[in-house]
């Protein structure tokens, strides 16, 4: 996000907070569509119509059919919402495992330093995608759909989790060596207080930024796999199962509106990113 | 040096070099070892056989041999070579070499893909009394026993070059691994007027969308792998051949395995007849055909494919979509239906994985669609996508699984092609293989008709058994046939002289009469 960090704060007569703001404005349409979408849509996103397969836009299907004959608006809601969701449980999941081992690299003493160390190095340079093929192939084939996806996301939040770890030891191992918690150590403050009034508030804003930034990339990592037919199983449908028809590049020339599932997952990560970056200021 | 290296881009400008791509590297370049498609291309322009099927009239013809009979009611295979054969650095070709081509093939200490197939054929002797000669005699009659030369390259016993020396169309010059091979016309090749390109060049492209591209910028001259939706993204070029029905089918089996790790009551349903043919009756094969591969396929029949014109039983006809006999049947089981859910005669509701590979977006609409359909009987199916070793692991070593949804591919149009699968005691009999005892009597009957078929030397007597064979086939429903897509190809203007085929390989079995036209005159 450097390159939009330097628009708005150099060419754009924007302020990070303006960025943030149209950033949740942007965000809160999406999630009001998502929330909505349902509600108003009146197909089902798993009925197949086959005598109405790849239809262009129209009053009954708002964004076509697919290849299948399903209302395309239907299942981009759905499973945006399913994105969405498991995503931001998984993010939330990775966080707190992060905020958990990231304080004790920083409180543990030297060996739990030099040890989360080992594990972030090892967990950030290890291919871990390959864990969602190989978890993948050992699942229980009764698995529903919904547990299966569950895991995938599981499986990327467990992947994304070092980068917020890391982050947190630094924040909270700054924190602690710096002059003003000193300062509030020198006034009395010990214990419970010292964490309550001085690091948590000031450790807060580095969790939720890690959390801005997890989200999309959980997202992006599941429109991934869905890429590859490893996303979430059928008949659920996805953000990345949408995108799995753009790889024919006809497609895109034939069926613009297709891109929809794509641009709005676009949208959405730099949005989340956007208020990640107001988060970090 | 400046002159010299436009002479060879002129050179190289004006041979005519066909360019083609496949997906993956060949397995192999020894080609008695090749099991993948990719090595056959490869084995199928450097080296000649004894006879060729032709894949048009689909009747096998003479290529090395200028003639072949069989002799002392089919215990005696004559192939009479032709004159002055030589191999591409000069070596001379003649009985010998195809005594010793055969005999590696027998050879007890090597498991050649092919030697299982010579193997059981029972050949007792391979005679040479001359050097246009050979003589190969079997202990029983064998049908079909020509039929087994149209794979057999013949191969050099004294060339230097040994397997390299070829006697194909083409001589391969140079293979960088991932990237290319080349090929230069053999000056030795028996058939005259040589062929009309000068050189072939093949490119590794793994990617189907580049090799779509490269197709259009004239990059390549064919593309013999379409699946539908790249037919159809062709189609407005003008360029795009649809050869028909292939021998290919996309089918569905379910596990029958006895010692499978999988739930009893499933054993039950999978082994039950009524169950299988129950769920073939619920499915629309027509849309099959229709949304998943655009109207470019046939609804499936059973194991030998319409295309097999000579061994097709005519009477036979895909299983339709029929809602009544899908009742009836699971009621006779003694499934009900209950709140949606359809239940045995225990009360186990019917659900069941269906496993199919992660990188095919066909079987995975038609995974889609076959959901669908069994939801409208009450039956819930999990679609579970797999890579392929994965798939491949579960299928043949821990046979943990419920249902698969996988393609078989066609090779040869001669019934003794369905050995491998359908006979009981083999390890490809997917739903329960090595058997050692035929497990049910439909299974000991199939194992009887095929046997007897590869016996019976009167094609009339093999038809009657092929068609017993498929009969038994489609009233027992073990694999459920879905669709048998077609011939998917794209060939430049420039080609002249292609006759594309649904058998493999369908643009280039014909490549001594294929000619590349300049790309103006093309146009």
């Amino acid at each position: 996000m450097r390159i939009l960090g330097l628009l708005h704060t150099r060419c754009l007569p924007f302020s990070r907070g303006h960025m943030k703001n149209l950033a949740s404005m942007v965000l809160s349409g999406v999630v009001l569509l998502l929330v909505a979408g349902p509600v108003v849509s009146r197909h089902d996103y798993a009925a197949q119509d086959r005598d109405l397969i790849l239809s262009s836009p129209g009053s009954e299907h708002w964004l076509g059919t697919d290849s299948l004959g399903r209302d395309n608006f239907a299942r981009f809601v759905v499973g945006g919402r399913l994105s969405v969701v498991m995503a931001a449980t998984a993010a939330g999941g990775a966080c707190a495992v992060a905020a958990f081992v990231g304080t004790i690299g920083a409180l543990g003493g030297s060996a739990a330093r030099t040890a989360t160390a080992i594990v972030f190095d090892v967990m950030l340079s290890t291919p871990w995608y390959l864990l969602v093929f190989v978890i993948r192939a050992v699942l229980p084939l009764d698995t529903s759909a919904g547990v299966t996806a569950a895991v995938t996301f599981g499986i990327l939040g467990f992947i994304g989790w070092a980068h917020g770890a890391r982050a947190i030891r630094d924040a909270v191992l700054g924190m602690v060596t710096g002059p003003w918690i000193r300062q509030a150590r020198a006034t009395g403050a010990a214990g419970f207080t010292l964490w309550r009034a001085h690091i948590v508030p000031n450790v807060g804003p580095v969790l939720v930024t890690q959390f801005l930034l997890l989200l999309p990339t959980l997202m992006l990592g599941e429109a991934t796999l869905g890429m590859l037919g490893l996303g979430i199983p059928e008949p659920l449908p996805s953000w990345g199962g949408s995108l799995v028809e753009l790889v024919q590049t006809n497609t895109v020339l034939e069926r613009p509106w297709a891109l929809v599932p794509a641009l709005l997952l676009a949208i959405s990560s730099i949005s989340l990113r956007a208020l990640a970056g107001g988060e970090s200021s | 040096m400046r002159p010299i290296l436009l002479l060879a881009t002129l050179a190289s400008l004006a041979a005519a070099e066909l360019r083609f791509s496949i997906r993956s590297d060949p397995k192999t370049l020894e080609p008695l070892a090749v099991t993948d498609q990719n090595s056959d291309t490869v084995r199928f322009l450097t080296t000649a056989r004894l006879v060729r099927r032709n894949r048009i009239t689909q009747k096998l013809e003479a290529e090395l041999a200028e003639k072949w009979e069989i002799r002392d009611k089919g215990l005696t295979l004559v192939f009479r070579l032709r004159p002055g054969l030589r191999y591409s650095d000069g070596t001379v070709a003649d009985s010998q070499d195809v005594k010793t081509t055969i005999q590696r093939l027998l050879d007890p200490a090597k498991a050649y893909p092919m030697s299982e197939g010579l193997r059981a054929a029972g050949i007792t002797s391979v005679e040479t009394p001359g050097p246009l000669e050979v003589r190969i005699r079997t202990k029983e009659p064998i049908a079909g026993l020509d039929s087994f030369f149209e794979e057999v390259p013949v191969l050099s016993s004294r060339s230097p070059l040994g397997d390299k020396a070829a006697l194909g169309p083409f001589v391969l010059t140079e293979y960088k691994r991932g990237t290319s091979l080349r090929f230069q016309k053999n000056p030795n090749y028996f058939r005259k007027p040589l062929p009309r390109l000068d050189a072939v060049r093949i490119d590794i492209q793994a990617n189907p969308e580049l090799e779509r591209a490269r197709f259009e910028r004239g990059e390549l001259h064919f593309l013999s792998a379409l699946d539908a939706d790249g037919f159809a993204a062709l189609q407005k070029t003008g360029q795009t051949q649809d050869a028909g029905p292939t021998l290919d089918s996309e089918i569905l089996w379910f596990n029958q395995n006895p010692g499978a790790p999988i739930p009893e009551h499933k054993k039950k349903w999978f082994t039950s007849r009524e169950f299988r043919c129950a769920l073939s009756a619920a499915l629309h094969r027509e849309d099959l055909v229709r949304v998943a591969y655009g109207g470019r396929a046939v609804p499936g029949v059973g194991p030998v494919a319409p295309s097999a014109k000579e061994w097709f039983a005519p009477k036979l006809r895909a299983q339709p979509y029929d809602a009544k006999q899908t009742q009836t049947l699971l009621t006779r089981a003694g499934f009900q239906l209950r709140n949606g859910l359809l239940l045995d005669s225990s009360g186990n509701p019917v659900t069941f994985s269906l496993l199919t590979n992660s990188t095919s977006r066909v079987r995975q609409r038609m995974a889609a669609m076959i959901q669908q359909d069994l939801d409208k009987i009450g039956i819930k199916i999990q679609v579970v996508l797999l890579d392929m070793p994965s798939l491949l692991e579960r299928m043949t070593r821990s046979s943990n699984y419920d249902a698969v949804l996988l393609g078989m591919v066609g090779i040869d149009l001669d019934p003794n092609d369905q050995m491998n699968i359908w006979m009981s005691t083999s390890s490809s009999h997917a739903w329960n293989p090595s058997q050692k005892q035929p497990a049910t009597p439909w299974e000991a009957e199939i194992d009887q008709v095929l046997r007897a078929q590869f016996h019976a030397t009167s094609p009339a007597k093999r038809r009657q058994f092929m068609q017993r064979f498929q009969e038994i086939v489609a009233d027992q429903a073990p694999v459920l046939y879905l669709v048998h897509p077609n011939a998917l190809a794209a060939v430049s203007r420039q080609l002249t002289g292609v006759k594309v085929s649904s058998l493999l390989p369908r643009v280039i079995w014909n490549i001594e009469e294929v000619g590349l036209a300049p790309a103006e005159t093309a146009r």
